[in-house]
């Protein structure tokens, strides 16, 4: 079993049922048109469930306290499964919370029906009939209560049906001699539709580590996060790594922090400078990081798939767990040091991706390419582009040929990435690491860029033999 | 100059007036004693009582077998008797007595605003049953089912007395005094002038029995005792009680000041309006039992607060935008 997992599922319902039929007041009426009345007296409502509740008040009070009446007293009376409304095995969901600036995904809910009895106590009838007057017609047959789903994201809301399944009437007024007392009960039984949740947690840290590693100049600095497995293979980015832990069930996410670099000054001191690029391994401001991903793999004479998908473009909806049908922009005509885009891509695809008719680019996107040089690197060359022939949209907009365009490879030994789209809020820009790669022909590199903040942002890393991601400070001109 | 010191002395008692009794320690009082204008029952009741029909007759060889037979006397008799063991063994009981108009609500007959009028002391013949308490259902439950034994004769005195303390007028003309109501019927029934309905105990009205710190209400009347009737007449009335609820039922100032009560049912009725004590949470509690103080505080987290409902809205759920079918009731 998981550990210890309260969040009050049932007692929220029940406050919030509670609070639907709280504060219910009765007139004394003294007239027959019932216009004027003596007093308003509020009808108290208990949850009538416990049988030896009371003791504590029978020892502390000095005199028996009167029962109030009218009163009102809600029950519990069961649950059963409700399966028609049960998910898929494999359900997900992603919710965004603005309250909370995060992404929630949860797992399968267990929607289950509440059966409960809301009974009142009157001993007359305009009691009674004020009280059946003002539940009854609110039921046509149903309401629904509105409660907060998660405690951690109070913008979003979940409703409860409540059902009104009947009601029934018990009239206790025949006037024979006993000590009995004379009742009016109505009883409203009403039926809830509410989700259950097993524990999950939300991608959030719970153990958080930062260690650093000196190798002769350099200063690396390594973050590791604590994660329940199934939630730590689900966070974990291509550049991250998982380890075992000393607790079974748990994993180490281990993430690149930074990078520092010693400076010794003409007087000796020592400083350390940050060479790595703020914010790089997890870019800020980027809350739907993870819904596209890009996966550029190129293949060449000299170099595999490693794609793992059999294919040269890889693009994975993290929304439905879909792959974007195939998009073959590799393998086409030759181009001194890079690639050629094939006849068959559809540049509408392209312009997609790269927003709407207007230019910006609504959605980030992370590229990715995984190469081996087959000689020493030049200090340029193009890993891959992609422009767009003459296009007429489906608005009748004729894009020009090579308007919408991006292609990103090494400029003077640095890692650059250039796009351009068209429309009134065209974006043209370059983005280039700040310092020089010194690379080789005998590692397999995968590099990454990632483009976020509609286009005007973005961020540079990459890995040597499928190591540790390295993030490099990323300048825009 | 001499002073000449007088001392006068005077003997204030009442001047000695002969109050016979027949030997069970019953007194009769003064005020039959006084009033020589009243009809034949009430002559033949002092006659009877000076004169006790098992005193020893004379012996004259007659036999007395075919004497007619003042019944009258009997049941007046029984009356004093019971009424004085009543006194003397009878438990002390405070009476709550309370206003009860069906006739306000011509279409069901019910009497809403009851008001616990007057406070007396009288004592009562209880029967006495171990407390039974049950904490099921709408939390705790008082399963007493006091049966007590009210003499009517007494009840009606001590009912006299505290009607004429509170100003209340007789409903008829108070020479209209006709009390043997067993025999004669609820309209024929005149206490001195007060009816039926002002002087008889009656559901509803209220009573603590002296050892319980219990509220008991009456929850029927009922005279028809086979056992306790006495040549055709009724003298007793047996209560059915139960433990009182808090129903609305409104206590006039005079009862709550009322030093004899001693404060007892002040707090205990109308509760809804306070009753002293403060929860965890820091609310006041009207009754112990009752949730909705604790509901209004914690709904605060539970309850989703949607976009329609302006911020400064404390009380989410009693804004009018708050449930999503909210205008189907009031806006079509």
């Amino acid at each position: 079993m998981v550990p210890y997992y309260f969040v009050r599922t049932q007692e929220k319902v029940e406050i919030a049922l509670l609070d639907m039929f709280n504060n219910i007041v009765v007139n004394k009426y003294n007239d027959i048109t019932r216009t004027s009345y003596s007093q308003t007296i509020r009808v108290p409502i208990v949850i009538n469930q416990e049988k030896n509740f009371a003791n504590w008040f029978r020892n502390v009070e000095e005199k028996k306290r009167t029962m109030p009446i009218p009163i009102g007293g809600l029950r519990f009376v069961s649950k059963e499964p409700n399966n028609e409304n049960r998910t898929q095995s494999t359900y997900a969901r992603q919710i965004f919370s603005k309250a909370t600036e995060r992404w929630i995904q949860d797992i399968q809910p267990t929607p289950y029906r509440l059966t409960y009895e809301l009974e009142f106590l009157t001993d007359n009838l305009s009691d009674y009939h004020q009280i059946t007057e003002n539940i009854v017609p609110y039921f046509n047959t149903s309401r629904a209560l509105r409660i907060k789903e998660f405690d951690f994201a109070p913008d979003i809301e979940r409703k409860i049906i409540v059902y009104l399944a009947g009601t029934t009437e018990t009239f206790e007024d025949e006037l024979e001699a006993g000590s009995k007392h004379r009742f009016f009960k109505p009883k409203f039984t009403f039926r809830l539709d509410v989700d259950w949740y097993r524990p999950f947690e939300i991608p959030e840290m719970i153990k958080y580590a930062q260690m650093n590693f000196q190798i002769d100049d350099f200063m690396h600095s390594q973050q590791i996060f604590v994660y329940p497995d199934p939630i730590a293979q689900t966070e974990k980015k291509a550049w991250e790594q998982l380890s075992d832990t000393t607790r079974t069930g748990y994993s180490l996410l281990k993430t690149f922090s930074r990078s520092l670099v010693k400076e010794t000054n003409i007087d000796g001191t020592v400083t350390w400078e940050n060479i790595t690029a703020p914010d790089a391994v997890r870019p800020v401001g980027v809350p739907s990081f993870n819904l596209l991903h890009l996966d550029f793999d190129n293949d060449t004479s000299h170099e595999v798939d490693r794609s793992g998908f059999g294919r040269d473009f890889v693009a994975l909806n993290d929304n439905n767990r879909t792959f974007i049908s195939p998009l073959e922009p590799g393998n086409g005509q030759d181009t001194p040091d890079g690639y050629k885009v094939d006849p068959t891509v559809k540049w509408n695809k392209i312009l997609d991706w790269f927003g709407t008719n207007n230019g910006l680019n609504e959605s980030p996107f992370t590229f990715q390419s995984i190469l081996q040089f087959k000689n020493s690197p030049v200090p340029d060359t193009i890993f891959q582009y992609l422009l767009n022939d003459e296009t007429t949209t489906d608005t009748g907009v004729v894009i020009p040929q090579g308007e919408v365009f991006f292609d990103w490879g090494l400029i003077d030994s640095k890692l650059y990435f250039t796009f351009k789209t068209y429309g009134s809020d065209s974006l043209f820009y370059t983005f280039t690491t700040k310092n020089k790669l010194d690379l080789n022909n005998m590692d397999i590199y995968k590099f990454v860029f990632v483009l976020y903040d509609s286009g005007n942002a973005g961020t540079f890393g990459y890995t040597i033999n499928n190591g540790t991601m390295i993030a490099l400070e990323t300048m825009r001109t | 100059m001499a002073t000449i010191t007088l001392s006068v002395s005077y003997n204030l008692r009442d001047s000695a007036t002969e109050l016979h009794n027949f030997g069970v320690g019953a007194n009769v009082s003064r005020g039959l004693w006084d009033n020589r204008d009243k009809g034949i029952l009430e002559r033949s009741e002092k006659h009877q009582i000076n004169v006790p029909e098992w005193s020893q007759q004379p012996n004259t060889g007659l036999s007395t077998y075919f004497r007619r037979h003042n019944g009258f006397k009997d049941q007046e008799r029984h009356n004093r008797v019971s009424r004085n063991f009543t006194l003397r063994q009878g438990t002390f009981v405070k009476y709550y007595a309370t206003s009860f108009d069906p006739m306000s609500d011509p279409l069901y007959h019910e009497d809403n605003n009851r008001e616990v009028q007057r406070y007396f002391d009288v004592p009562m013949i209880l029967t006495f049953q171990p407390e039974n308490e049950i904490y099921n259902r709408f939390g705790i439950q008082h399963l007493d089912e006091f049966e007590v034994h009210v003499h009517m004769s007494l009840f009606m005195e001590l009912q006299f007395a505290s009607l004429r303390r509170a100003g209340i007028l007789p409903a008829c003309d108070p020479n209209e005094h006709n009390p043997i109501w067993s025999q004669r019927g609820y309209e024929g029934f005149r206490y001195y002038g007060y009816s039926a309905q002002q002087i008889f105990p009656k559901a509803g009205d209220l009573m603590k029995i002296e050892a319980f710190d219990t509220l008991y209400e009456i929850e029927s009347v009922k005279d028809a005792a086979p056992d306790h009737q006495h040549r055709w007449r009724k003298y007793w009335w047996k209560l059915f009680l139960k433990d009182a609820m808090d129903n609305g039922k409104k206590v006039s100032t005079d009862v709550l000041n009322d030093p004899e009560q001693e404060g007892f049912i002040n707090d205990l009725l109308g509760a809804q309006s306070g009753s002293g004590l403060v929860d965890p949470l820091g609310n006041s509690i009207k009754w112990p039992f009752d949730a909705s103080c604790t509901v209004d505080q914690l709904k605060k987290d539970v309850l989703f607060r949607p976009p329609e409902v302006d911020k400064s809205v404390t009380d989410i759920s009693g804004d009018n935008n708050f449930y999503p079918c909210y205008d189907k009731f009031g806006k079509w």
